[in-house]
């Protein structure tokens, strides 16, 4: 007895076709994130320097070295995961990154959101690269040339 | 293969020259701003400028500040710190501490341990800032100290047994 198909409304129906877009939704917004606060560290170290703990600092290694080292990381991997190159190496340090940071923040506010953003940015990972990366795109031309 | 390894470099090449122009165009600000009158000169100049504000530069460079007078003001709702000679109220900048105003809080009403720890954290890097959000109190006094060390209860109690001692001798 052949199956009756379910009749999806027409809010379903939509979602359905933009589901493609899920991933790299995700991953844009993601890396808009860390550009965003990559940038905030590197523009105003003096407002995140606080942030540092102090057993990494020290006479030579300054808490703003730190803040502006790791914004220049975060920078740089937040452009890898906005283009989509190397996707998965870039969004898995972020994502370990973050945890780090949130672990060390602790159970407050601004821990519980960088849990939740890391989980985020392990999802970019697990994801891997969509159709909108260059990732994808490359390996689609090397492909073509094969 | 060789496309996304110099694509990868060239967005890292691309970072790190976009946060070495950032970082110079701010010392290069913060320059102009220290050759044109330093930020010390400037709280002199805003707080003279106000006449309600009783902390003028002018009056308290006559304005000693001894330890014990700077360790009274120890608290959340008070707290002052000398750096470098030079005694600031930061009460205000406390609340808007990155981390939190407990990390400073321990070191409200002290000289020597808030200059080590200001530099151990930042180095000489927020010193302009510090400038900026404390507002100047006065000279540290660290000749008054020295004299007022010898007022301290158990150097007056010391003081006194070598008196009554000098006495039981006459």
């Amino acid at each position: 007895m052949p199956m009756r198909k379910t009749r999806r409304t027409r809010l379903e129906r939509k979602t359905i076709k933009m589901e493609k877009y899920a991933k790299p939704l995700l991953r844009i917004a993601m890396s808009l994130i860390f550009l965003y606060f990559g940038f905030q560290q590197v523009s105003s170290p003096d407002a995140w320097a606080g942030f540092v703990p102090e057993f990494l600092t020290s006479a030579i290694i300054t808490a703003n070295n730190i803040v502006i080292f790791n914004g220049i990381l975060e920078l740089s991997l937040g452009l890898f995961m906005l283009l989509g190159l190397y996707t998965r190496f870039a969004s898995l340090i972020l994502a370990l990154h973050l945890f780090g940071i949130a672990f060390s923040i602790g159970l407050n506010p601004l821990g519980v959101r960088d849990f939740g953003l890391s989980f985020a940015t392990l999802v970019v990972f697990l994801n891997g690269p969509d159709e909108y990366t260059l990732d994808f795109k490359l390996a689609k031309k090397n492909k073509k040339a094969d | 293969m060789k496309t996304k390894i110099t694509l990868a470099i060239l967005i890292v090449l691309f970072v790190v020259s976009f946060v070495y122009f950032i970082r110079i165009n701010q010392n290069s600000y913060t320059a102009n701003e220290d050759s044109s009158g330093n930020i010390a000169g400037q709280i002199q100049e805003s707080t003279t400028s106000s006449g309600t504000n009783n902390n003028t530069q002018t009056q308290n460079s006559n304005n000693k500040i001894s330890l014990s007078e700077l360790s009274k003001h120890n608290s959340r709702e008070d707290c002052w710190v000398a750096y470098d000679g030079k005694v600031y109220d930061i009460t205000s900048y406390l609340p808007r501490h990155p981390s939190s105003a407990g990390k400073i809080l321990p070191y409200c009403g002290s000289a020597d341990a808030f200059a080590q720890a200001f530099t151990k954290q930042h180095g000489t890097s927020k010193v302009s800032m510090l400038l900026k959000v404390g507002t100047f109190i006065g000279d540290f006094d660290v000749m008054g100290n020295i004299e007022n060390s010898t007022a301290n209860p158990a150097y007056a109690d010391a003081q006194d047994a070598e008196d009554e001692i000098g006495e039981e001798d006459d």
